[in-house]
């Protein structure tokens, strides 16, 4: 299993064609404490860089943005009544997982994200 | 950097065509742009992104009234809008977005006219210890929004009276709205106008950015066929009721035969699923309820979403005699 991050703070995890996408750590901790999501739906393609959902916390609302391009083959709906998982789980909240086409541009290992981040 | 000041005034008091210009400088904000927007509205209720309309709001009290509802693209609770709440708008690409710029120059602007305002949270800008002014921000990679309403001399009564929440209608899902102690700027100074506000902020902007290039578009500049799309966006009632997520809610009817708590869940305007669970002595009469309206067409009830507790509790009232609820389709 591979994990990479965008420059946009989401995450994720390729493990051979599939791949899991969450927001890192630190994008949960600027955005504050989240109150709604809109999660994508099952069979919807993402594009690399483009958007694929949104947050709303007691900040603002966020759009988030796909570090890889394929087909969304499931969603994790617990966020749909409970999206403060993201706030106390960051990294194990996943949204969805797709079946992976291509990388985005740009993503970046564990060490540069935390390099990125300072 | 901000190099350049734009200022856009609305002209139109319609809530939707107001949403589609701000959307519309949105999309377009210049990389070097700091955009500020004033705009008021109609008898207007506002939800948040995520509300679920018929929890935050009378709607029919509201359309009874002539009043519109709209949903804005920010998150937050239902404010009221009228003519005598401002509304602004700042737009800048994130690199220039600083929302503590923002709130500095509408509290400049309002010391220029005599009230001393200070923030309260994130969202609220208090003056005397009361709100007058209440803020949402979108941001995305590119484009930020910073926008909030102004209390100059709006209809307080009228507060209480769309956002008045029935407490038997209890959203399941969906962001709840909190109220807070108001107060209109008029109360704290008799001589503020909205068009006394508006040049005052126009100044107080300036006067943060004495080497900028100043701009003032017109509203009628923008692209027409682009601003009438996101006009009839804004006032679709797919979008302001909201979709399925949006739509899951109970109720709770005391009838002939007893008291009932429905649930149900709308996709397309018709019933997707409906859960009623009841006192009712009959223990056959929730599943036969259930199965009447289930795929029942609610949209063509009046052609309005708003009746859609009045609908089923019609239907409910006519079903004890296992009769076929009038009041609905089936399709």
């Amino acid at each position: 299993m591979k994990l990479m991050y965008a420059k946009t703070h989401e995450w994720v995890a390729i493990d051979g064609n599939k791949a899991k996408i969450g927001i890192s750590d630190h994008a949960q901790h600027e955005l504050g404490d989240l109150v709604f999501i809109n999660l994508p739906a099952e069979g919807d393609s993402i594009v690399a860089g483009e958007s694929f959902c949104d947050v709303e916390s007691v900040k603002a609302v966020s759009d988030l943005y796909a570090p890889v391009s394929g087909r969304i083959v499931a969603v994790n709906t617990e966020l749909e009544s409970a999206p403060e998982l993201i706030n106390s789980d960051a990294m194990g909240a996943w949204i969805c997982e797709v079946e992976l086409e291509s990388e985005g541009d740009d993503l970046m290992d564990e060490a540069a994200y935390a390099e990125f981040i300072k | 950097m901000i190099k350049k000041l734009v200022f856009v005034e609305s002209k139109v008091f319609f809530p939707y065509t107001n949403q589609a210009v701000e959307t519309e400088i949105l999309n377009h904000v210049g990389r070097d742009e700091l955009v500020i927007y004033l705009w008021a509205n109609n008898k207007t209720v506002f939800i948040g992104k995520n509300q679920n309309a018929f929890s935050q709001c009378d709607i029919l009290a509201l359309r009874a009234d002539g009043g519109y509802l709209a949903r804005r693209f920010t998150g937050g609770g239902a404010v009221y809008h009228d003519k005598g709440n401002l509304n602004f708008s700042f737009f800048a690409h994130r690199e220039n977005y600083d929302k503590t710029l923002n709130f500095s120059i509408i509290v400049d602007a309002l010391k220029s006219l005599g009230v001393t305002a200070t923030l309260s949270g994130r969202n609220d800008m208090i003056a005397d210890g009361k709100k007058f002014s209440g803020n949402a921000f979108y941001e995305s990679k590119d484009a930020c929004l910073h926008h909030g309403t102004l209390l100059i001399k709006s209809v307080h009564a009228n507060v209480e009276k769309y956002l008045r929440v029935h407490p038997e209608k209890i959203a399941t899902k969906g962001v709840k709205s909190v109220s807070s102690r108001i107060v209109n700027l008029t109360q704290i100074n008799p001589a503020i106008t909205p068009e006394k506000v508006v040049n005052a902020i126009f100044i107080a902007a300036k006067k943060k950015f004495p080497q900028a290039e100043i701009e003032t578009r017109n509203f009628y500049d923008f692209d027409r066929k682009e601003v009438k799309n996101l006009i009839k966006h804004y006032g679709d009632q797919n979008y302001i009721l909201g979709d399925d997520i949006h739509y899951d809610f109970n109720f709770v009817r005391r009838f002939e035969w007893g008291t009932a708590d429905i649930r149900v869940k709308l996709s397309q305007g018709k019933i997707e699923k409906i859960k009623i669970y009841s006192d009712a002595l009959d223990t056959e009469l929730a599943t036969l309820q259930e199965k009447l309206l289930l795929g029942a067409d609610i949209k063509t009830y009046d052609g309005e979403y708003s009746d859609i507790a009045r609908a089923i509790e019609q239907a409910l009232e006519e079903s004890d005699n296992n009769a076929w609820p009038s009041v609905l389709t089936d399709n």
